[in-house]
């Protein structure tokens, strides 16, 4: 049990999720100086990532058009999960207002 | 200071609450509330492989314990866990979303008199133990396990109160079949279902004679302009119809052609909606959009679920609408069967 003293000193147990141990598998490093960004099609998280495209590209960042999912909430289809990793630049998701 | 208010402290300290003061979870406690759930401490329930985390049963007895829940409750506990932490319930969607939503928690069937849940007056928000701690079990399962024990935010625009304690019970005198004959299930079956909800928007008309105007008004209410589900039509509704409502729609519908009436009558121009900002402009084909024909916020009438409970006094119902991206999860207490309701076009 995940478990720590309280001022009692009897044991509690912990209610967060518990980390699985290992290391965490992401990869930051780009190919290439250009970023993807992903978001839904809400007026506010374009708004904000139009904005941050725009002080990007001022930093001489190559940003492609924003990838706009079809619905906010559901994980987009494999074959865009495919387009994404072949994107040799940085892919981030965006705000999902 | 009393060792228990220190450890009230400690638990607040360490992020173990919903902002209210919660039982400390000690172990003993909590291994009372293991055996009732029937499962080992160590029980992995499910995993998060993107942010490498995983819940084990040894958390959902620890949120039970906080919650204020006795371990005669653990059958409906179980159920509720299980159905949450299922794929299909997208609980990070709902901890995380703008939309503010709760999980709402539904019984029907016998469990309702067993564990003396609230039906009558104030049946939602019912000052009695069963109800208000199961609601808030479920409430607590979404803020600690669906925001991955605050690695996440919630980021609900507004929220509402059910955020902390959320749960509505039948009457057990129900003029229709029972809420989980909907959903395939035997009327004399205990059921226990869970939906992510806004808020209860309040219907009330104390001067219509007949079950046909119930009806009409209830239907104005589901197709308002501002409901979330017009564009995307997930969700759908649960419909609460208390007794006074339901003599007078019971005496003129059966529940099917109750919800044929609200398909058809809860609708708005889309036009109109698309003037006022509720249809973007860049129409997704998949949303089945005429700006020429009415809209109704659900794709099928299916979407549309009723239950009957509230105070025998008083002309009121409630219409509680789903959120966009969820279906309503229904459980079987004896076969542990669970049913989902119909999916929208989301």
């Amino acid at each position: 049990m995940s478990m720590e003293h309280s001022a009692s000193c009897r044991l509690l147990v912990s209610p967060l999720p518990v980390p699985i141990p290992g290391p965490l598998p992401v990869s930051v490093r780009a190919a290439e100086r250009s970023v993807l960004l992903i978001d839904s099609r809400k007026p506010n998280s374009l708004r904000i990532l139009e904005h941050a495209a725009e002080l990007l590209r001022r930093e001489g960042v190559e940003v492609a058009p924003i990838a706009k999912k079809k619905n906010p909430v559901n994980s987009e289809e494999e074959a865009r999960h495919a387009e994404f990793a072949r994107h040799r630049g940085l892919v981030l998701l965006g705000v999902f207002d | 200071m009393s060792d228990l208010v220190a450890d009230m402290r400690i638990c607040f300290e360490r992020g173990y609450t919903d902002g209210l003061p919660v039982v400390p979870p000690y172990s003993e406690l909590v291994d009372e509330m293991l055996a009732a759930l029937g499962w080992s401490a160590s029980d992995v329930l499910a995993v998060d492989e993107e942010l490498r985390l995983e819940i084990r049963a040894e958390q959902l007895a620890s949120i039970a314990v906080m919650a204020g829940c006795e371990p005669a409750y653990a059958r409906v506990l179980r159920a509720i866990g299980e159905m949450l932490l299922a794929p299909t319930f997208n609980l990070r969607g709902v901890a995380t979303t703008t939309g503010g939503v709760a999980v709402l928690v539904i019984l029907a069937g016998p469990v309702v008199g067993e564990l003396e849940l609230a039906t009558g007056s104030n049946a939602l928000g019912a000052p009695v133990r069963s109800g208000a701690t199961i609601g808030r079990f479920a409430q607590m399962v979404r803020h600690i396990c669906g925001r991955a024990g605050g690695l996440l935010d919630e980021f609900g625009t507004i929220g509402h109160p059910g955020r902390l304690s959320y749960c509505v019970a039948e009457r057990q005198d129900t003029m229709w079949p029972g809420f989980q004959t909907q959903f395939g299930f035997d009327a004399g079956e205990s059921c226990v279902g869970v939906m992510a909800a806004e808020g209860p928007n309040s219907v009330n008309n104390h001067y219509a004679e007949t079950g046909e105007h119930i009806l009409e008004t209830i239907a104005h209410g589901l197709a308002h302009w501002g409901t979330t589900n017009f564009y995307y039509q997930g969700g759908g509704y649960l419909v609460l119809i208390a007794p006074e409502h339901m003599r007078l729609v019971a005496a003129e519908f059966s529940r099917e052609a109750a919800r044929q009436f609200l398909f058809e009558r809860a609708v708005a121009l889309t036009r109109d909606l698309a003037r006022i900002g509720r249809i973007p402009r860049g129409i997704d084909k998949a949303r089945n959009v005429d700006l020429d024909a009415p809209r109704s916020p659900v794709a099928h009438q299916d979407q549309i679920t009723f239950i009957e409970s509230g105070g025998s006094a008083g002309k009121f119902s409630a219409i509680i609408p789903g959120w966009v991206a969820n279906v309503t999860h229904v459980k079987g207490l004896a076969g542990g069967r669970v049913a989902l309701s119909r999916k929208g076009v989301f």
